[in-house]
């Protein structure tokens, strides 16, 4: 009869645990289970993620449907050129930019702020319902919210035009009126993202370690300078990886929430490159230059991306790898 | 975080008050829009397009079941309802069984080739071919005006699949060894170990997927031509973006006229905020329920920093 502890101790360890033994065929013979559960994944990623990437050259292209991608014709840098000449692909950066830039001024801080006020609530029951119903936005998709905008800000219908004319205001149609629609876009978007934004950092407080509070107090510091000097503090590396990578994402204004908010009306400062793309290559048939401003979009991103990364590190010892 | 018997000053006290002022203000504009649609829905067409002085609190003088009536009998509604259902309950184990069967070989550290098949996943995360060529590839593929374009472009993701293969990593080493050394193989220790500690993860994956799909709306948009595959979100879209510009859009003759004939007015303010309401519902009534594992999984298995 075998006695356990001698099988274990005839059993050899490498075998086991399937480490790196043999040549790369045997290995390959070994885990091939784990490399058959690969396929259908890679299979995804290369049609529909690598496959697109031939696409690109419609770019490159004037592209004519009948002819199909291979046989339209090469116009080489022409596309790329226009962004510039017509003056709409200048608007449309300069939207990207400013829109982007606000959000940065605005948005990017909301959470923080958010944040801050949650901790300090003391009671846990209060604390979790109001936490609740701030993420409760996120859930909901711009379709919805935007639905939810424009009933508000209808100036016969909605609560803006109660307020309006009840201060006598000047009545105007706010979603159509480019002096206030920006303020739109980003008040919409610190009201859908700042709850679900505060998670991260209200984590991030709870890792502030509590001696540094009872110190403050000891030394008579008010609730306020304490947040000042302490809390500020605590979420900086946390704040600041997301503001680089924040900062890299400047073009990418969200789509989904300009295109359900836009109209015609407020092309001149709504219109941003994402948008600009889609009306450009879907609606008017454009594919060429819509897949050039796309290009040179995707491109300048992830040049930002890295930049942003090697900021990131070289600042905070942190990076996305 | 100490919590105080202490002595609170006048500046404090002032502090904490506003905090929690400011919070309610903020909690009250969020609960708002819903109470405002919710109390269009139940009213008159008139009295919704009139300006109500009783409208800051959003309650309305003549009570009407017409919207919902309208709603409930307007056919293209409850066909994209369909659709999205379709959605949700075919993309969703589909895409589960695949981003799992992506995450779980790349959490092997001896993997053949990892980082390899790492970096091509990765890379899709930061590069893509774009709107243009995306919308050719599908056309291609044959996937324009069906179904199944829900379900296959979006099938993995390249972010799923790194939280799933975290927290795989995290799994202790030790359970699959002394697995092998009972003699299991591969994929018994995959179907009888592995993939039930995996749930956790794997349900909060599939609460993301859901959501997602229910909120889809943009792929219906331009993937699809057939109104009778719509999705949910994309006909509430046209209905609000009628409302404001009097194109039809994807909405057709059908949708309109059942309308029409329910409310007698163009367009309805009512029925769109009843629309607005029957997407929104389930999400809201599912919410609270589900909030906690929607919270619980950004910290399982996500890399800080």
């Amino acid at each position: 009869m075998i006695i356990p502890e001698q099988a274990a101790t005839r059993i050899e360890p490498e075998r086991q645990s399937l480490a790196p033994r043999g040549s790369l065929r045997s290995r390959i013979r070994q885990q091939r289970l784990l490399l058959v559960l690969l396929i259908p994944g890679l299979l995804f990623f290369a049609i529909f993620h690598y496959a697109p990437l031939y696409g690109i050259i419609v770019a490159f292209k004037d592209y004519i449907p009948p002819l199909g991608i291979v046989g339209s014709p090469w116009v080489g840098l022409r596309n790329f050129e226009r962004i510039f000449r017509l003056g709409f692909g200048l608007q449309v950066i300069r939207n990207t930019l400013v829109i982007s830039g606000l959000k940065l001024l605005f948005v990017f801080p909301a959470p923080i702020i958010l944040a801050i006020l949650i901790n300090e609530i003391r009671r846990k029951r209060t604390k979790r319902i109001i936490q609740t119903i701030s993420y409760l936005p996120h859930f909901l998709s711009w379709v919805i919210v935007a639905g939810m905008v424009i009933e508000l800000l209808s100036p016969s219908r909605g609560l803006y035009g109660v307020i309006a004319r009840a201060f006598d205001w000047e009545l105007t149609v706010p979603m159509a009126d480019t002096r206030y629609f920006r303020s739109i876009l980003v008040v919409s978007d610190i009201w859908k993202s700042a709850g679900w934004g505060s998670i991260l950092y209200l984590a991030a407080i709870a890792g502030i370690d509590t001696d540094q509070y009872e110190a403050a107090v000891v030394d008579g510091a008010s609730r306020f300078r304490q947040i000042l000097h302490i809390t500020l503090p605590g979420i900086l590396p946390v704040a600041s990886i997301l503001f680089i990578f924040q900062v890299s994402d400047i073009l990418e204004v969200g789509f989904d929430q300009v295109f359900n908010l836009m109209n015609p009306a407020v092309f001149e400062v709504a219109d941003v490159l994402d948008t600009y793309i889609y009306r450009i290559g879907l609606a008017d048939g454009d594919f060429g230059y819509s897949t050039a401003i796309n290009l040179s979009r995707n491109l300048v991103a992830l040049v930002l991306l890295l930049a942003a990364n090697w900021i990131s590190r070289k600042v905070t010892q942190y990076g996305l790898w | 975080m100490a919590s105080g018997r202490r002595i609170r000053s006048r500046g404090d006290r002032l502090f904490q008050w506003s905090s929690v002022t400011l919070l309610t203000l903020f909690c009250i504009t969020i609960i708002y829009p819903f109470l405002n649609q919710i109390a269009i829905s139940f009213t008159t067409e008139l009295e919704a397009r009139a300006l109500g002085h009783l409208r800051i609190i959003p309650a309305p003088e003549h009570l009407s079941w017409n919207a919902w009536r309208a709603v409930v009998n307007t056919p293209r509604i409850w066909i994209s309802f369909y659709n999205t259902l379709w959605r949700v309950v075919v993309g969703t184990p589909l895409a589960l069984i695949a981003t799992y069967m992506m995450a779980y070989p790349l959490s092997k550290k001896y993997l053949v080739g990892r980082k390899l098949w790492i970096g091509i996943m990765v890379f899709t995360m930061f590069f893509s071919g774009g709107l243009i060529p995306m919308f050719l590839l599908i056309r291609a593929l044959g996937l324009y005006d069906q179904r199944l374009v829900y379900v296959l472009p979006g099938l993995i993701s390249a972010y799923h699949v790194i939280i799933v293969r975290n927290y795989l990593l995290n799994i202790p080493e030790s359970l699959e060894e002394s697995a092998r050394i009972d003699g299991a193989n591969e994929l018994q220790i995959l179907t009888s170990i592995i993939i039930p500690i995996s749930k956790p993860i794997m349900a909060t994956i599939a609460l993301w997927i859901i959501v997602g799909h229910w909120n889809a709306w943009f792929d219906s948009l331009i993937y699809i031509r057939d109104p009778g595959k719509k999705v949910l979100q994309t006909i509430l879209r046209d209905l609000i973006h009628f409302s404001q510009r009097g194109q039809t859009g994807s909405l057709g003759e059908g949708l309109m006229e059942d309308l029409l004939r329910a409310e007698g007015l163009i367009p309805p303010e009512t029925v769109k905020s009843a629309t607005l309401l029957i997407v929104t519902i389930p999400v809201l009534f599912a919410y609270p329920f589900l909030q906690r594992y929607f919270v619980k999984g950004i910290t399982i298995g996500a890399v800080k920093g």
